[in-house]
C-alpha cells in the first residue's frame, strides 16, 4: 500500500504516559528536607510527532470506548 | 487478448511548473498555518460541519477507506497553500482518527484502511497468463507425435534400470574402511 496516510499512521511513536504530579504523603516537602526540589522542573514541549501521537491516542481511546459501548 | 497496461496521458508536461512566475502558485508562498495544531484547527471545524458530514458518511459507506479521504483532504490543503507537506503528513493520523470517531458516533460502517489486505482473487493479468500457459500446454499435447508401440529393444531398455538401481544401492552404502585402508 503506497498511501501517505497509512504510512504516517503506522509510523507513529508510542504516546507518552502522563506523569503523576501528586507527591506521596511520606515525602517531606519542608524547606530543610533532603527531598525538596531546588529548581522547579522546566515544562518540556514534546516534539510534533510525539504531540500527534498523544492526540491520536486520546482520539483512539474515545473511539474504542464508543465502539465497545 | 489480454488487456495491455494503459499509459496515462493526463499528466503535466515536463517543465510546466516553470511556465509561471515564481510565487503565483499557492504552494510557492509561505504557508498560512505553520504548526500541526493550527492545521488541525483549520480542518476539524470543517469535518464537524453537518453539510460536509453527510457527504463524508456517504463516501465512507461506499467503502472508501479513511486513509484515502484524509490523504485527499490534506493534499487539497497543501495545494491551497494552507500548510506545508510535512505539517500535512503530521496532521494525517489525527484527521483519520477524527473521521473514524465521527463515523463511529453516527454508527456508520467505515474502513480505516490501516490493515494490509491479502486479496485471494487473482488479478486480471495473472488470469491472462494462466490461460496462455494452459493453451500452450494444450497445443503441445495436441501437436506431440503419438507414442510408439513398445518394441523388443525397448523392452530390453526397460529391463536395464533394475541393474542401475542395484548399483546405486551399492554406492549408497558408505565404505567401511578409511581412504588409506587396504582392500579386502
Amino acid at each position: 500500500m503506497n498511501n501517505a496516510a497509512f504510512k504516517a499512521y503506522a509510523g507513529l511513536p508510542r504516546p507518552q504516559e502522563k506523569k503523576s504530579t501528586s507527591m506521596s504523603s511520606s515525602t517531606n516537602t519542608g524547606l530543610l528536607s533532603r527531598g525538596m526540589n531546588k529548581k522547579p522542573e522546566k515544562k518540556q514541549i514534546p516534539e510534533p510527532r510525539q504531540r500527534v501521537a498523544n492526540y491520536v491516542a486520546e482520539l483512539r481511546q474515545a473511539r474504542m470506548d464508543l465502539k465497545n459501548g | 487478448m489480454a488487456d495491455l497496461p494503459q499509459v496515462s496521458l493526463d499528466r503535466p508536461t515536463p517543465g510546466q511548473s516553470l511556465t509561471t512566475e515564481v510565487g503565483n502558485r499557492p504552494w510557492e508562498n509561505p504557508p498560512q498555518y505553520t504548526t500541526v495544531e493550527e492545521a488541525l484547527q483549520y480542518y476539524i471545524p470543517r469535518l464537524l460541519n453537518p453539510d460536509l458530514q453527510e457527504d463524508l458518511f456517504n463516501v465512507l459507506e461506499t467503502g472508501i477507506p479513511v486513509t484515502l479521504i484524509a490523504d485527499t483532504l490534506v493534499q487539497g490543503g497543501m495545494m491551497e497553500g494552507k500548510h506545508t507537506v510535512d505539517v500535512g503528513i503530521l496532521a494525517l493520523p489525527v484527521l483519520m482518527e477524527t473521521i473514524g470517531y465521527l463515523a463511529e458516533e453516527q454508527n456508520v460502517d467505515y474502513d480505516m484502511g490501516t490493515e494490509l489486505k491479502t486479496d485471494d482473487t487473482p488479478s486480471s493479468s495473472a488470469i491472462a497468463l494462466a490461460v496462455k500457459r494452459v493453451r500452450e500446454q494444450q497445443e503441445a499435447i495436441g501437436e506431440a507425435p503419438p507414442m510408439p508401440e513398445p518394441t523388443p529393444m525397448m523392452e530390453e531398455e526397460e529391463a536395464m534400470p533394475v541393474e542401475e538401481e542395484s548399483m546405486e544401492s551399492n554406492m549408497s552404502t558408505p565404505p567401511e574402511g578409511g581412504l588409506m585402508s587396504r582392500r579386502m
